[in-house]
């Protein structure tokens, strides 16, 4: 988000304002349904429950069997909690782990600190700047700063975890230079930001960590713009929109300079994605008025999967699997973290303590371990795990 | 005509006879009424009182000694600012701190809290973050050390003289929603608060007493704010949008509170809410208060807000911090920010969620995040720990 505006912001404006901004008139994606009082209200929680009671799948057990993509099979999961570590820094700050490594930002997000045996990287932003982006992934890690209002282009600072050497940054001025805010990615070996391209197209950019080469590569059309880039193994993806209101949001495949829309995706209505050996994760959000209850599915080959609903903005690939959290589905349910694994399992693998309401943040993932925050009635915490 | 036929017409006459009766929910008076066994009272909030000769003496005590004070400079330290600007004045055994509202902590309490956050604000720049528009409060303390002695003393009693005026709807809020105790003689002191009816026959009314679903204000009268810095503005638009059904624009409500490119004060958000809708009054909310909310659980802060929809039938002025962790939808970290707080869900066996209007179009600002609808429900615990993550911690009610 920025005050300051790029040149595509511009278009975008320019864009909004016709479609009922400028005037402060409401859209009629605003408008309520006629009827009665509870016409806009959140929906009931589906019925894909999970029980936290159900025994994990043996290796014994039939695989799961897809539906299609109009009538994906609906997944049970089952608990398979993982052995968590609480972090030694507090719930306020922002901490991933990886490898032998801890990035910890803190609560007001102007330090973030690289710590390990005998090494130790800080990276403190200038007086009008806080970091945005925080990662670790194998061997390298990365702090982005973004400046105040976003008015000029995010800083990133790319570090070779345990090196004396190797560091540096790409920024405004760098080949393919940064823009202001936009989504950041990184992956083992890469890093995708976001750029400005030919007449003011918002790009995507990708940089080789070991040659610090950068190459712009898929362009947004016009009018439109992305984010929620997530890098696997199996390529990266992003969710892409136009300036309509609502939007019509695609999940999708950055495939060189081309763009390939997830398959078996709701039109207009992806949130988020993540691409898996032979096929996808991701995430739509049905109700306009319900922008944070997404529900969740995954294709695999050919077999689509109804993974249940699930919060936007909290997909992330770890180790070989997908990560979501779900808020607490009944009152005094746990809030969970939940995982799509390759085998097609659906597991729970953590839960908020106590029967108070919970909810959780975004997880982080360093590679082999993936860390989430929970902040609850029954208290707050910070807990990594081993999943690598 | 056949005996069928005339029943049919018979039943839809009776059904366009009653249909005016039937409640509509997207009016703002049209709440849905529990049918609860339970025997309880309608609160509803005490209007403006008058000033007693206790309140004006604390008045007068407080304006003093910002007089002694004198002239400021708005280049002043935060703790310089909030130790001179920051004081308290006790109504009624309810302490209201100048810019802050109603606050159950200590005078010291509060400045150092102030002062802790706006240093912590300062360290990474005077706008280190995107601001979507409330004042933070170094700001606001700055504009205040700008005036002259004398400006700034009247700023200051009319300030205090809301609030004291206000202080009945503030102790029976506490009373009844918190259980704190009435203070002696409150019933014989403020005759007009309506205490007797509502506690010495009837029970005081619990979550469970509410209908399943509430809400006020129509979801068409909604509005995107059009500078990065007009949450306020937008926010106070739709709120007096619902109340007179007529729109003024953006620009016109900012002049109004006073806002800045720095953004808008909240207790400037809920003077305008009393000067300009009829939310303020008897049969609505009574004068609006800014409170902190530092001290009030979930349930009574969930509570809080079931009140204001149902029984007040008047919006809220929601004060949170708009970043990733209590809004994960965001592409990055926002600022404090303003929302119009105008509905509950109970959601069946589910958490309760809120409803409001959110100002903050982002899709409006940044080609990096998708349109965001205006009309929002979500789960009301993380808006209750946005609230509490805004170092103000207050809200307008």
């Amino acid at each position: 988000m920025r005050r300051g505006l790029a040149a595509l912001g511009a278009t975008l404006i320019l864009t909004g304002g016709t479609a009922g901004c400028t005037d402060d008139g409401a859209s009629s994606t605003n408008a309520e349904p006629s009827g009665t009082p509870t016409s806009e209200a959140p929906t009931s929680p589906p019925t894909t429950t999970p029980s936290p009671t159900s025994p994990a799948p043996s290796s014994e057990e039939a695989e799961v069997v897809g539906g299609t993509a109009a009538a994906p099979a609906p997944v049970e999961p089952s608990t398979r909690l993982l052995e968590w570590s609480p972090v030694p820094q507090p719930a306020t700050s922002t901490v991933t782990r990886g490898g032998p490594w801890t990035l910890t930002v803190n609560e007001s997000s102007t330090l973030a600190t690289f710590e390990g045996k005998r090494w130790r990287a800080r990276f403190v932003g200038s007086e009008r700047q806080r970091v945005s982006d925080a990662m670790i992934r194998g061997d390298w890690g990365v702090v982005v700063f973004q400046d105040e209002q976003e008015t000029r282009p995010a800083e990133a600072h790319v570090v070779r975890l345990g090196a004396q050497s190797g560091r540096f940054t790409v920024d405004g001025s760098s080949d393919v230079p940064t823009t202001t805010g936009g989504t950041w990615a990184l992956g083992e070996g890469t890093l995708v930001h976001a750029t400005i391209g030919p007449r003011a197209s918002y790009c995507l950019a990708t940089v080789d960590l070991g040659t610090r080469a950068s190459e712009r590569t898929w362009c947004a059309e016009r009018r439109h713009g992305y984010n929620g880039a997530q890098i696997t193994p199996a390529g990266t993806s992003l969710m892409t929109f136009d300036d309509q209101q609502p939007s019509c949001r695609t999940v999708a495949q950055v495939s060189g300079h081309d763009l390939d829309p997830f398959e078996g995706v709701e039109d207009c209505l992806g949130w988020e994605g993540v691409l898996t050996g032979d096929g996808a994760v991701w995430s739509v959000v049905p109700k306009q008025t319900r922008v944070e209850a997404a529900h969740y599915y995954a294709r695999d080959g050919d077999e689509y999967f109804d993974l249940g609903p699930g919060t936007s903005g909290t997909l992330v690939w770890c180790a070989g699997s997908a990560y979501f959290a779900q808020d607490p589905l009944r009152d005094g349910d746990p809030a969970r973290l939940l995982r799509w694994t390759a085998d097609r399992a659906l597991e729970v693998v953590y839960e908020t303590q106590g029967r108070g309401p919970a909810f959780l943040t975004e997880p982080r993932c360093g590679g082999d371990q993936v860390t989430v925050t929970a902040l609850g009635k029954s208290g707050d915490e910070q807990v990594t795990a081993e999943v690598g | 005509m056949s005996r069928v036929r005339k029943i049919a017409i018979g039943a839809f006459a009776a059904l366009l006879v009653a249909t005016p009766l039937i409640p509509r929910g997207d009016e703002p008076d049209s709440a849905i009424r529990p049918s609860g066994e339970r025997e309880t009272a309608t609160p509803r909030a005490p209007g403006p009182g008058g000033l007693t000769a206790a309140m004006r003496r604390e008045i007068d005590r407080v304006v003093a000694a910002g007089k002694q004070v004198g002239a400021m400079s708005a280049r002043q330290s935060p703790t310089e600012l909030a130790s001179n600007l920051v004081r308290c004045a006790e109504f009624e055994g309810q302490r209201y701190c100048l810019h802050t509202g109603w606050t159950a902590q200590t005078e010291t309490a509060v400045r150092t809290r102030v002062t802790t956050a706006t240093r912590s604000l300062r360290l990474s720049g005077p706008a280190a973050v995107e601001t979507t528009g409330d004042l933070d409060l170094v700001d606001t303390l700055r504009r205040e050390a700008a005036l002259s002695p004398t400006e700034r003393a009247a700023s200051e009693r009319a300030e205090l003289t809301a609030a004291a005026r206000s202080v009945a709807k503030v102790i029976l809020l506490r009373h009844e929603i918190q259980g704190a105790p009435l203070p002696a003689g409150f019933d014989t002191r403020f005759p007009d608060a309506g205490l007797t009816a509502r506690t010495s026959t009837t029970q005081t009314k619990t979550a469970a007493d509410y209908p399943a679903v509430g809400k006020v204000l129509r979801g068409r009268r909604t509005s995107a704010q059009q500078r990065t810095y007009w949450c306020g503005p937008t926010t106070m638009q739709m709120i007096a949008w619902g109340w007179h059904r007529e729109r003024k624009t953006q620009g016109h409500w900012a002049g109004r509170l006073g806002t800045t490119s720095s953004g808008t004060a909240i207790t400037d958000m809920v003077r305008v809410v009393n000067e300009s809708t009829g939310y303020d009054r008897e049969r609505r909310a009574g004068q609006y208060i800014t409170l902190d909310i530092s001290d009030w659980s979930f349930k009574e802060w969930s509570l809080l807000n079931m009140r204001h929809i149902v029984d007040y039938r008047a919006p809220l002025v929601l004060h949170p911090i708009l970043i990733k962790r209590y809004y994960p939808y965001l592409d990055d970290d926002a600022s404090g920010h303003f929302q119009v707080g105008r509905g509950y869900d109970k959601n069946g066996s589910g958490p309760l969620k809120i409803g409001y209007f959110e100002p903050w179009n982002q899709q409006r600002f940044d080609p990096s995040e998708p349109f965001i609808a205006r009309v929002q429900w979500r789960d009301a615990y993380r808006s209750y720990r946005a609230n509490r993550a805004h170092f103000q911690h207050n809200i307008g009610v």
